[in-house]
């Protein structure tokens, strides 16, 4: 094994040193994956700067239509309303970033000043938590541009004063000394509100009268199984099929440049066989693989929420298609003797591949002729794996197929390209 | 060490190498000497077991296959390519080529220092072999291939595109490994360089070995006599001269003894404008077995 290792490792270490070779494997597939994303619509469609957020009106007053129509004039957010039940489903499936509910009487707190209750409730997608506080604080500043809307309308306060002593009049809890005592306040109250400066609540902060409404957080779960959060759940998987037919070149012209440097005849004389030859090889294109799609997929989750919910799924959908990948190599590798007829021959095939397997155009939107001839692409079943784990929601017995075909296109791939190359060494 | 016999390898028609036989014991540098497409390193590749003989044995260390592990631990070879990654620096190339022979640790790390030294890189082990001129290249391949000991080690035309510089520092690193007792075969166009450093040289022409046996005995065998040429003037051809036939007032004797006939022609007081001596090489050796010369 040290041997394998040993050659894996130089392998690596040439591949890091060629900057070129680095840009095609790494940085275009990348910049492949954020091109298409943006152009098929980014994170759902909408503007990537606003937050897509559902929102229900339960108290369904003039008040909550207020506070809904100053909360969508914002710019950065994308307010839609809706029922309850579909808020909290766009959001579990990933449609909208968070949903807002309005609860019945949010109207009239507001109007006493009781934030003794919580009348809103906020539900955050979970992988996009980032975004929690910014609404949080875009429901405070409206609240507060609402209080501060009331005292710049001093009738407005005035009806819900005489609102507040008819209340006092009807009610059966309190003594009629209480109620003297509550009358002569809200009655001086609405003296004090009929004479107020309006201009001065508009030049305060309001921040330190009111500590604004209590928000109750709502914890979503997630469900999105056979439906993409967004285009990068689409764009990333393909890239990544780019990042592995990248390196599957980029080892396929190694060994032929290995025979025509004279390398290969030193490795030849060496202590080692030749299946630890190619072995460490294919062992350096395997973990190249890995290491690429790996650190696109971190890249994809952490910036655009791309889903890594099925760790286990998605190794096993990344160890088949890296398979299959360095079984093309190998086959790829004996197809001419220099490294332009190998380095042209396997571009040809794998970019033919790569069209029809849903690299270019997503497999959902192909018509079904195309889909058919899709089967033939290595690509197709590597995008099906990885999508499966991501978003398709595959079971593990769902997930077979496509690794079934894989692994065994690897392994005969391997076996030709191992063959051919051992008649030609003689 | 080395028992090689009637090894044959063809290429579609073409006899690459016709029967071949040849011994060499332990510690000779033995010499194959031939123009290009004279089967050189078509034999060398037989012998480290890299192309397979149509027929014939090859023999290292009483071991009839070449790719057996243990014997390629034996065997060091310089190949004609260089064989080095350029994206490497020489540092790392031997320390690659030397973990595929197993070497680790503390060893790893003074053979790697020794090679370095030895072929003159140890100030540039830090650059990429892509700086390199093309002799310090030639030399960063042969420090990989004796990175590992070997006992046997093959040159297969070593010096080809080597500056003079270079070309001497090879000479001086084989010189030096032939003193501490290795077996080396090289393989050469360069008659000079198979005088200078080989014990035994097998002429090999298309295949075939025509003569095999010491550089003295060779040239004794094949190169003819050697050739005295004294130039005169005109004036200065005397009646004591006149024995001897004269040409476009050059006197040219064709002899075994050239000093003889040297002492004989000072005797004569004529004072020549030049005597040469023209000893018989291995080029004429060639020329005499062939009808061609060595690099035609």
């Amino acid at each position: 094994m040290r041997p394998i290792i040993t050659l894996a490792l130089k392998d690596i270490k040439l591949l890091l040193r060629d900057k070129a070779g680095l840009f095609w494997i790494i940085g275009f597939p990348l910049l492949m994956a954020l091109l298409f994303g943006a152009i098929f619509g980014g994170s759902g469609g909408g503007s990537v700067s606003s937050v897509e957020i559902a929102i229900v009106d339960e108290d369904n007053t003039d008040y909550s239509q207020q506070f809904i129509e100053k909360l969508s004039a914002s710019e950065m957010l994308e307010v839609t309303t809706t029922t309850s039940d579909s808020a909290i489903a766009f959001v579990r499936k990933g449609k909208k970033t968070a949903f807002i509910k309005i609860n019945k009487g949010f109207a009239d707190a507001q109007s006493r000043f009781n934030n003794d209750e919580s009348y809103i409730e906020l539900g955050v997608d979970p992988s996009k938590r980032f975004t929690s506080e910014l609404i949080n604080g875009m429901l405070i500043k409206t609240s507060f541009e609402m209080i501060m809307g009331q005292f710049s309308n001093p009738q407005t306060m005035i009806g819900n004063i005489d609102e507040q002593i008819q209340t006092i009049d009807t009610s059966s809890n309190l003594s009629s000394d209480e109620k003297k005592i509550y009358k002569r306040f809200f009655s001086g109250l609405e003296n004090f509100v009929g004479g107020f400066d309006s201009s001065f609540m508009q030049n305060q902060s309001g921040g330190s009268i009111m500590d604004g409404p209590k928000i109750k957080k709502v914890e979503v779960t997630q469900d999105r199984i056979g439906d993409p959060r967004n285009a990068y759940e689409i764009t990333f998987p393909a890239a990544i099929l780019w990042a592995l037919i990248g390196c599957t070149s980029a080892f396929a012209v190694s060994i032929v440049t290995e025979k025509t440097k004279g390398t290969y005849t030193r490795l030849r004389i060496a202590p080692i066989s030749r299946t630890q030859i190619l072995a460490g090889k294919g062992l350096a294109c395997f973990i190249t693989i890995i290491s690429v799609s790996t650190l696109l997929l971190i890249l994809g989750h952490l910036v655009f929420g791309i889903r890594l919910d099925n760790i286990a799924l998605l190794s096993i959908a990344l160890f088949a298609s890296a398979f299959c990948f360095v079984g093309l190599m190998m086959f790829i590798s004996v197809i001419g003797k220099t490294e332009q007829a190998v380095g042209g021959a396997g571009m040809a095939i794998m970019l033919i591949m790569y069209m029809t397997g849903g690299g270019m155009i997503p497999l959902f939107v192909m018509p079904s002729w195309m889909i058919t001839v899709s089967n033939f692409s290595f690509v197709k079943w590597g995008i099906v794996s990885l999508e499966g784990a991501i978003w398709r929601g595959y079971s593990m017995s769902e997930m077979m197929l496509p690794v079934a075909v894989l692994v065994t296109s690897g392994i005969i791939l391997f076996t030709i390209g191992v063959t051919i190359l051992t008649k030609r060494d003689g | 060490m080395i028992v090689i016999e009637n090894l044959q390898k063809s290429f579609g028609d073409i006899k690459a190498v016709d029967n071949l036989s040849f011994n060499i014991p332990k510690g000779e540098t033995f010499g194959l000497l031939g123009p290009n497409g004279a089967g050189k390193t078509t034999t060398i590749n037989m012998i480290v077991g890299i192309l397979k003989p149509d027929s014939g044995t090859i023999k290292l260390n009483g071991e009839t296959d070449p790719t057996q592990k243990e014997i390629r631990r034996q065997i060091g070879n310089t190949p004609q390519a260089l064989a080095i990654y350029e994206d490497l620096t020489a540092e790392e190339n031997l320390l690659f080529f030397g973990k595929l022979y197993n070497l680790k640790g503390t060893k790893l790390k003074e053979r790697v220092k020794y090679c370095l030294d030895l072929v003159g890189l140890t100030n540039r082990k830090d650059d990429f072999a892509k700086t390199y001129s093309g002799g310090m290249k030639r030399r960063l391949n042969l420090a990989a291939a004796i990175i590992h000991e070997p006992q046997i080690i093959l040159f297969d035309e070593p010096t080809v595109g080597v500056d003079p510089q270079s070309r001497n520092f090879i000479f001086e690193n084989i010189e030096k490994m032939k003193s501490e007792g290795k077996t080396i075969i090289y393989t050469t166009h360069y008659m000079e360089e198979a005088e200078r450093l080989c014990d035994r040289v097998a002429i090999v022409d298309q295949g075939k070995i025509l003569d095999l046996d010491s550089v003295d005995n060779l040239i004794k065998s094949h190169g003819g006599k050697s050739v005295v040429t004294a130039k005169l003037t005109a004036s200065q051809i005397t009646d004591e001269l006149q024995k001897y036939e004269i040409n476009n007032n050059k006197i040219v004797i064709e002899t075994d003894k050239p000093i003889d006939i040297i002492t004989e022609l000072t005797k004569l007081n004529t004072n020549f404008q030049s005597i040469h001596i023209n000893r018989p090489d291995l080029e004429k050796v060639f020329l005499n077995l062939t009808g061609r010369r060595l690099r035609d």
